[in-house]
């Protein structure tokens, strides 16, 4: 069975169509990239999978193993094993960052009839993933987010990840503004997490974080729709020409 | 709770004290003219959003008997308390004859009768207060508290507070203010037997003096309470100030600080808690009159249905306070639609050599921030729960005491169980 299966999804934002009929298959195991200027619906994509409010689906369907993902509250598909890492992470004044892990941990171990770890059994738990995330103990005490870089932010949605462990991971252009180690950093993080099983739907606007997450399949979003898919060398194809050839005629 | 380490009682003067019952009589008879209502008062802007005749105090009405039987516990003899060399605290009455000189220096000096009517009104009214004095360089390592309580069936209520730190002496000070009758259970009905209170807490701060201070206000659904600090601050004093108002039909209070001397620091830290139906209403007036100070405010309210939350904040920087410094924070977070908040700072700068800065938010709960921690697994009620705690909290992290913050946050959290359930 598939992770997730896409059937003409439609979605529109404050009454402006954004998706046009996207169709998209992610099979355990892959590694699917989408790839797209600016603008072109990305992040719209994974957040409606994701269940953000302000996008409403117009039309299509959407399967998340096997079951409709798109009736569900955005708790209950996390909960299903679906993984979000933003592309913009949310900044939270008040709530430590340790805190904020072990809720969302303790959150997805109820729900799947785990028991719930106290502070000092989740402290150990996550030494080791912040370790090998390479980041600073003291990210753990500070606010969510808070005076965090845009690098840390990023590692800290990876470190989520690993502590979550999703089904499938959805992850917005997780390698932008990431300098070399950073992304070095990142992409260690997501292959460590590569198994038969896991599914990832990676969007980026460049090739670059592709040379470290190698993709079983990219596909190309542009103004709402995917008009090309091929195989890792579509985007290196994609790095070198731009996405212009691929632009509809009439917005070329 | 900290253990209360006043015993004695405020009832009434003591008697035979023929010194301090002329003073006292002195005292209410120059407050009366200012008293009046119908005295030409400088238009007062900041009661725009309150009623002020919630106060009772407008056209002819008689002074309610003074009933500031309110202090500490029931007993009747009023006794110095624990005099040591580091502090002393006794009733303003023992106060005028044992530092007459303090009393009538300080006493009205921080609140003005000619600005303030219900200052006027107090002062015309009060029979006896609290009197807290440390002499300079002494230093206190334990808080005090001050407990106001109201005795059953109080209807209006008239406390007096003056608190004097010496040139370079140090005190945490908890005031707590009870406006509640006593009774477990708030009085049913559609118009619960209200009661008015109009307390005045006066502080001086010689040079180099530092003084925190936690001001708690609870009431109930039948609290009508209006409430001033008045603080005068000397050259590179500190005044901290931590307010938390957890409950209370109609609560006003304004705060009045002059930062008289160079180099002297406020901080004002409030957070107010508004169950459904609530009005609070908060007021700062800061004065920077001198070279290099410095003000931080900090006000928080968390609004519940059909509540209603407003701030004023004014801040004058006069021509001599050269390189001073004024921040002001507001942030009104607001839990149901039906929830108002409103938001008034004014700044009059007189110097350009200073640096201000004012920041102003209203309205519920960030959508984006409920969905990142929804999209974690969290379910939507514990989102909220986390994020009105993550906002409450940014005012409990700062409380320099332990006790305090553990007592405070377990009264907040009391409250909020309630307010996020309806
Ligand atoms: N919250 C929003 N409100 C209004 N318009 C939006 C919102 N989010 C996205 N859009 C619009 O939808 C289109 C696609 O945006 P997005 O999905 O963010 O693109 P990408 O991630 O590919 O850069 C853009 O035209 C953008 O302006
Ligand atoms: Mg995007």
């Amino acid at each position: 069975m598939n992770l997730l299966e896409l059937r003409n999804l439609h979605v529109a934002i404050e009454g402006k169509m954004v998706l046009r009929g996207i169709n998209l298959d992610v099979p355990p195991g892959e590694v699917h990239a989408v790839m797209g200027p600016n603008g072109s619906g990305k992040s719209t994509l994974v957040q409606t999978l994701a269940g953000a409010e302000p996008y409403q689906v117009t039309d299509g369907q959407a399967l998340f193993l096997g079951k409709d993902l798109l009736s569900r509250a955005p708790e209950e598909r996390a909960r299903q094993g679906l993984f979000l890492a933003f592309q913009y992470p949310v900044e939270i004044s008040g709530l430590s960052n340790a805190y904020f892990l072990r809720a969302s941990v303790n959150a997805l171990n109820r729900a799947r009839g785990e028991p719930e770890l106290d502070a000092v059994d989740f402290l150990g738990v996550l030494r080791s993933e912040l370790l090998a995330m390479e980041m600073k103990p003291e990210l753990l005490e500070r606010f969510v987010n808070h005076g965090f870089s845009g690098g840390e932010k990023k590692r800290n949605e990876i470190l989520q990840m690993k502590l979550l462990k999703p089904r499938l991971a959805l992850l917005d252009e997780t390698d932008s503004g990431l300098d070399i180690d950073a992304l070095k950093v990142v992409a260690r993080g997501i292959n460590a997490m590569r198994d038969r099983e896991r599914g990832f739907l990676v969007v980026t606007h460049y090739q670059r974080l592709l040379d470290y997450v190698v993709p079983d399949r990219v596909h190309v979003l542009v103004n709402g729709r995917i008009v090309q898919s091929g195989d890792a060398d579509l985007a290196r194809l994609l790095e070198k020409r731009g996405y212009d050839w691929l632009l509809e005629p009439q917005r070329a | 709770m900290m253990e209360n380490r006043l015993e004695p009682v405020l009832t009434s003067f003591e008697p035979g004290q023929t010194n301090w019952r002329t003073w006292l009589e002195h005292t209410h008879h120059a407050a009366r003219p200012w008293s009046s209502s119908d005295r030409p008062l400088i238009r007062d802007e900041s009661w725009k959003y309150t009623r002020k005749s919630a106060f009772n105090i407008t056209d002819g009405i008689t002074l309610p008997t003074p009933v500031i039987r309110t202090a500490f516990d029931h007993r009747t003899n009023w006794q110095p308390l624990k005099r040591t060399r580091q502090w002393s605290l006794m009733s303003l009455a023992c106060a005028y004859s044992e530092h007459a000189d303090l009393v009538t220096t300080f006493f009205g000096k921080m609140a003005g009768l000619q600005t303030r009517q219900l200052t006027a009104l107090n002062t015309g009214a009060f029979r006896d207060g609290i009197f807290l004095y440390i002499p300079p360089g002494r230093c206190l390592s334990e808080p005090i508290e001050l407990t106001l309580m109201l005795s059953p069936g109080t209807t209006a209520a008239f406390p007096r507070v003056l608190i004097l730190l010496g040139a370079g002496a140090n005190a945490h000070v908890m005031e707590r203010h009870v406006w509640t009758d006593g009774l477990s259970q708030p009085p049913s009905g559609v118009n619960p037997p209200s009661r008015m209170i109009n307390s005045i807490t006066e502080i001086h701060l010689g040079e180099q003096a530092a003084l925190t201070h936690y001001l708690e206000q609870t009431g109930d659904p039948s609290t009508r309470a209006v409430s001033l600090t008045a603080a005068h601050l000397s050259t590179d004093s500190t005044y901290q100030s931590f307010q938390y108002d957890g409950c209370g039909f109609l609560l006003r209070h304004e705060h009045d600080i002059m930062l008289k001397g160079r180099g002297s620091r406020v901080q004002l830290d409030v957070l107010s808690l508004l169950s459904k139906g609530e009005h609070h209403d908060h007021q700062t007036r800061l004065v920077h009159a001198a070279p290099a100070t410095q003000s931080t405010q900090r006000i928080r309210s968390v609004v519940g249905a059909r509540a209603t939350s407003i701030y004023g904040g004014h801040i004058r920087i006069s021509p001599e306070a050269k390189g001073s410094e004024a921040a002001q924070n507001n942030h009104h977070l607001l839990l149901d639609s039906s929830a108002r908040a409103m938001s008034r700072p004014e700044l009059e700068i007189g110097v350009d050599d200073v640096r201000c800065t004012h920041g102003a938010t209203s309205g519920e709960l960030n959508q984006d921030t409920l969905f990142y921690l929804r999209s974690r697994g969290i379910d939507q009620r514990q989102a909220r729960h986390i994020l009105i705690t993550g906002f409450t909290e940014e005012f409990l992290a700062g409380i320099p005491s332990e006790t305090i913050r553990a007592h405070w946050r377990s009264n907040v959290d009391g409250i909020l169980a309630k307010l996020e359930e309806s």
